[in-house]
């Protein structure tokens, strides 16, 4: 795949899936709170306000879809990624523990907002919406960082791991809990973790390795597409087991980390 | 501006959008099920009590600039003094009618046909009306 049709079609698949985040989003004000965001430091008064949450999540998805349609480009961009970060902020201000679900779709969405801006001459050339993929340049950088970015969440995720239980989190009865107090269907996956120790514990060995080591993606290119299939397998057993909708986890993973090696090869005025 | 998302994190800050992504990183060897049935037997939300199931992964963010993990966790075995007045407050504010019955399932490692797995190790049970709170079973 071309670079520019590569940038078109990951820029509306993230867009689609900031979509299902805004949409999703709700105002929780709780008696608690948890600075999971940075609007939970502001005074309750602000981030609280339902009007206000309201003008956000209308702005933001508006936005996101004249952005998706390169309506008004940059100014959609940047008022999409930007009102898509103080709508998440707000929500997750009143959560009781972070939700990370729209966590990476959130901050690609920037990097790419960030991208809308700085190559807006270029993107508003593109003579129509079907043929941008053609006209529109896709810089390497936006790749490059979106790909950091990504498989450092991971890593960190496997990091914080290490940190809060050490080698110990390798222990399958935390797993075995997890699908017990998960699902309670009888989903396969959840049959066969709970049916001994030692499946769990060696998924939970291939979940932690596979989480640490991520960020070696970023250097080494054969890696990627085992990485992205161990990843989209691991959220969809999240999924499965626990109903947390990583979407764009799973959008973000199959785009840099499955899609990556035809495209990049194949364009190299990329760079 | 990329940047600061990969290095804020490092300074193990927890705030959207930085994050390090605490997801399930405590490794529980036990937990405790909760569930609240009314005077009818039915099952009752413990959302609708005002009771908060917190996550065993980030119940202790870093920056506690305001209060912690509620005091009422439903992954714990309650005691008796914790009932009072915080449970029947919001039994009352959640426009239930008493009494309430709340059983509680310690979850652990168990051994079931020679195959190690989980299950039920320990349960209680308790009964909650008016200013009355009993514990129907050790």
């Amino acid at each position: 795949m071309k670079s520019s049709t590569f940038g078109q079609l990951s820029l509306w698949a993230l867009l689609a899936a900031g979509l299902f985040y805004a949409l999703q989003a709700t105002l929780e004000p709780r008696a608690i709170l948890h600075p999971f965001s940075i609007t939970a430091l502001l005074p309750g008064s602000w981030w609280q306000n339902p009007t206000l949450f309201l003008v956000l999540k209308t702005v933001s998805i508006a936005a996101i879809l004249c952005w998706a349609l390169h309506l008004y480009t940059p100014v959609s961009a940047l008022l999409a990624s930007g009102g898509l970060l103080l709508l998440l902020s707000n929500s997750i201000a009143g959560q009781i523990y972070a939700r990370h679900q729209p966590y990476v779709p959130a901050v690609l969405l920037a990097i790419y907002a960030i991208w809308g801006v700085s190559r807006r001459a270029q993107i508003k050339s593109a003579p129509t919406l079907w043929r941008f993929g053609k006209a529109a340049h896709y810089p390497k950088w936006v790749y490059n960082l979106s790909l950091l970015y990504l498989t450092s969440t991971y890593s960190f995720a496997g990091l914080s791991k290490v940190i809060a239980s050490g080698a110990g989190w390798v222990n399958g009865v935390s797993l075995q809990l997890w699908c017990w107090s998960g699902s309670q269907s009888l989903v396969p996956i959840r049959a066969i973790c709970l049916y001994d120790r030692w499946i769990a514990l060696g998924a939970q060995t291939l979940v932690l390795l596979t989480e640490l080591t991520c960020v070696f993606c970023f250097f080494i290119h054969r890696l990627r597409r085992a990485y992205g299939l161990a990843l989209i397998g691991f959220h969809l057993s999240v999924e499965v087991l626990f109903g947390f909708h990583f979407y764009g986890n799973i959008i973000a993973v199959g785009l840099f980390l499955m899609m990556y090696p035809s495209w990049i090869r194949a364009d190299k005025s990329a760079h | 501006m990329v940047l600061s998302f990969l290095l804020v994190p490092v300074g193990w800050v927890e705030l959207f959008p930085f994050s390090r992504f605490p997801m399930f990183s405590a490794a529980p060897r036990s937990l405790v099920v909760t569930r609240a049935y009314d005077s009818h037997g039915t099952e009752i939300p413990l959302a609708m009590l005002g009771i908060e199931v917190v996550s065993l992964a980030n119940d202790e963010p870093l920056l506690n600039v305001v209060p912690q993990r509620p005091l009422d966790s439903a992954y714990r075995f309650w005691e008796p003094n914790e009932f009072a007045p915080q449970i029947q407050t919001r039994i009352v504010s959640g426009g239930v009618l008493p009494p309430i019955r709340f059983a509680q399932e310690l979850i652990g490692p168990i051994d079931l046909e020679g195959r190690a797995t989980v299950g039920v190790v320990n349960f209680r049970a308790w009964l909650v009306w008016g200013d009355t709170v009993e514990l129907q079973s050790p």
